[in-house]
């Protein structure tokens, strides 16, 4: 409306400059025509910004006046008789209407517009759903999406657009019928896709989609360890969760007693994939659980859709074990000497008692390491510990390296229970290993060994190359002429010949 | 005072080191210059130029194939006896056995590195003694060829074996103690070593002396 009252104001300053050129002569000394001289044939230019201040003022100090000049200056939009509304319906390419929530969808609008060019107006369209438990109309489109007058094919009179707001149904909450129409508006005229009747597929006048939603689908159901457990150790529910729609999805785990009946539960909001509940994370099993045996199912749903109980019948685990409260003391090491070589036996031992009345076997586990090396496994055994203190002993174990030498050593015994402090490990710092290398002494027969091979092998080498070389005999050979007589000149032997007398002369010297 | 801190075990070790290096450093360069001064001199007397690889196959001498055995097996064991002084132990050197601990700590580490460097020794002396005719002065195999040895000489060589031997035994010691040093065993493998050296080198040195008179 504003618009049109912009247009007509500007039409209304163009009458007014025409009336002003064409006009009467004025004697009114105003200082925009004032100075002009002898050069606008006697007419004053009107200054727009005049004008529109002197409506401005009028809209502010003379309502009635600018209502009265509104309605002088009014005209009806439509200019012909002949104008018809724009034919403006429904298109939908798929054939299937029945759509998952995350299905695209690609709904479009197709426009026919019959008048001339010059008739033509610009229409606002609106997408309107009624979607499940609905009994309105919702505008999907905050904006009206706009067809120009000047966009239509110009032999056909149509044009289209792709409802770019609706790429699939994603957003409801609640699966079921949601109807789709496009309201229309030419600035004078509001009419929907909904009036026109009789319509056939790919158009609609109203576009009616059965909206349905994917149920989530578990799998890969795992409970780890298996078999027997200590109610402390690291129990993991594993399971894998599927949607095709992609929904956040809330994942309960149940878990049950012997007799079916359910102890704990815990709640997961999760995207589709892995799913892991930590027994130790969530708290699930006490010490007073050791010896029963747990049941377990899941239920879950994605926001519409849910499953009470997967699967039907719950599957076993944990099983937990009973196992013994160990009273574990007096870690401690001796070595063969006091030197600590590397090469040493070494006897570690732990005292370990069962606090409760049972004997069990329990596992000893003795590792070492040396400053930031790691943790290497030197023996283990299982000893039955029962109320009575037993002490577990490594003998003669050789746990150490030539490359430990030097370095501080550390040894821990892990054990198969837990003791009293919760832990299942003792540790402790050992001694500074002796730097030494070699673990033989020079008089030691290992190294007379050594030394006599490798003098033997050297000598008997010389021998060798000797042997090989020829280097005294060939020296004698030569020395005696025969090495030079073989084929050698006259002349050479000549030289050869003086050279010899030279150097006994040389040598009797 | 000073003086008594000069003679350290430290300065008496880098000394004989020294001594060492310039004991057979100086052989080389007099083995080299004995042979050419004798081409000089025949080339004088002869009034000509003599082609050299005549001149060393005439001036070649048998020193007999025990003998020469025994000087294979002295200058193998002269290098070997150096290797364990020097390498067995870090000393001069970036590197040493030690450091190939699981070598170190083996029962056959010492005879295994000994072994290692004699045959390397062998190898350089065998690739010496492919030098052209003309260069025959720098073939190790037939250094003691060019000199007359006495029999005297010739024991004394022979001999530098047990002393090389000795020396050697004392390095493997030092190994064995090895964090731990002792310095009467390592001056002394060092003096040994020095002794076989200047034995192995004995004749260049008499040749020149009595060249020079």
């Amino acid at each position: 409306m504003n618009k049109k009252l912009i247009c007509l104001l500007v039409i209304f300053c163009m009458l007014l400059s025409v009336q002003n050129v064409v006009g009467p002569e004025t004697t009114s000394a105003g200082s925009s025509g004032g100075s002009g001289g002898g050069g606008g044939g006697g007419s004053k230019q009107v200054d727009i910004d005049r004008l529109l201040k002197a409506v401005e003022d009028g809209k502010k100090n003379k309502p009635e006046k600018f209502e009265e000049l509104k309605t002088l200056l009014w005209k009806d939009p439509i200019t012909s008789e002949n104008y018809t509304l724009p034919t403006v319906l429904l298109y939908y390419g798929g054939n299937n209407t029945t759509v998952s929530r995350t299905e695209p969808v690609e709904v479009m609008t197709v426009i026919k517009n019959n008048n001339l060019p010059e008739m033509r107006r610009m229409l606002d369209l609106y997408l309107e759903a009624k979607e499940p438990g609905s009994d309105e109309y919702r505008r999907l489109n905050l904006f009206p999406n706009k067809i120009q007058a000047n966009e239509y094919n110009a032999k056909t009179n149509i044009t289209q657009r792709i409802w770019n707001d609706l790429p699939s149904f994603a957003y409801l909450k609640e699966v079921g019928e949601v109807r789709l129409r496009v309201n229309a508006s030419d600035g004078v005229n509001k009419w929907s896709t909904a009036s026109y009747k009789d319509l056939e597929p790919p158009f609609y006048s109203e576009l009616v989609f059965n909206v349905t939603n994917s149920l989530p689908r578990m799998s890969q159901f795992n409970v780890t360890p298996g078999g027997l457990v200590r109610y402390n150790d690291p129990i993991e529910y594993k399971a894998n969760i599927e949607d095709e729609d992609g929904d956040m999805l809330n994942v309960t785990l149940h878990i049950l007693d012997e007799n079916g009946n359910e102890i704990r539960n815990e709640t997961l909001n999760t995207n589709p994939g892995p799913v892991s509940f930590k027994a130790n994370e969530y708290g699930f099993f006490k010490e007073d659980d050791a010896g029963k045996n747990f049941t377990y199912y899941y239920s879950y749903d994605d926001g519409i859709n849910s499953t009470a109980r997967d699967p039907e019948e719950p599957l076993t685990g944990p099983n937990l074990r009973k196992g013994a409260k160990l009273a574990v003391d007096r870690l401690g090491f001796v070595s063969a000497s006091e030197n600590y070589y590397w090469w040493d036996r070494y006897g570690f031992s732990v005292r370990a008692k069962n606090l409760n009345p049972e004997e069990y076997d329990v596992s000893f586990t003795l590792s070492t390491r040396t400053e930031d090396g790691e943790w290497t496994t030197v023996e283990s055994k299982t000893e039955k510990i029962g109320i009575n203190p037993v002490v577990v002993y490594f003998n003669q174990t050789t746990p150490f390296l030539v490359n430990d030498a030097g370095k501080t050593f550390y040894y821990r015994i892990r054990y198969s229970e837990n003791d009293q402090s919760g832990r299942d490990s003792l540790e402790r710092q050992g001694e500074v290993l002796n730097s030494k290398i070699v673990p033989y002494r020079i008089y030691d027969g290992i190294m007379v060994f050594n030394l006599f091979l490798m003098l033997a092998v050297l000598a008997l080498l010389g021998f060798f190359m000797e042997r090989n070389l020829q280097k005294g005999v060939e020296a004698h050979e030569s020395a005696s002429g025969r090495g030079a007589g073989n084929g050698a000149s006259v002349s050479r032997i000549s030289e050869i010949n003086s050279a010899k007398s030279v150097i006994k002369m040389l040598r009797r010297k | 005072m000073d003086l008594y801190a000069a003679f350290n075990e430290a300065n008496l070790f880098a000394a004989g080191t020294i001594l060492l290096v310039i004991l057979l450093a100086l052989a080389v360069l007099l083995h080299v210059k004995n042979i050419y001064s004798v081409h000089r001199l025949m080339t004088l007397l002869q009034k000509k130029t003599v082609d050299r690889s005549h001149l060393y196959a005439e001036m070649t001498v048998s020193q007999g194939s025990n003998f020469t055995a025994l000087a294979f097996a002295s200058w193998i064991m002269l290098f070997v006896a150096i290797a364990y002084l020097y390498l067995l132990v870090p000393t001069y050197l970036p590197y040493s056995y030690m450091q190939i601990a699981s070598l170190a700590s083996n029962q056959l580490g010492f005879a295994i590195m000994g072994i290692a460097m004699g045959l390397l020794a062998a190898a350089i002396i065998l690739f010496l003694d492919k030098l052209p005719e003309d260069r025959r002065e720098l073939r190790l195999t037939e250094i003691y060829s060019f000199y007359n040895i006495s029999k005297t000489a010739k024991k004394l060589i022979a001999l530098t074996l047990i002393a090389l031997a000795a020396s050697i035994v004392l390095s493997a010691y030092l190994g064995t103690i090895y964090p731990e040093e002792a310095n009467a065993a390592k001056l002394g493998s060092l003096l040994l070593l020095l002794l076989s050296a200047g034995i192995l080198v004995l004749p260049i040195y008499k040749e020149t002396l009595e060249a020079m008179r």
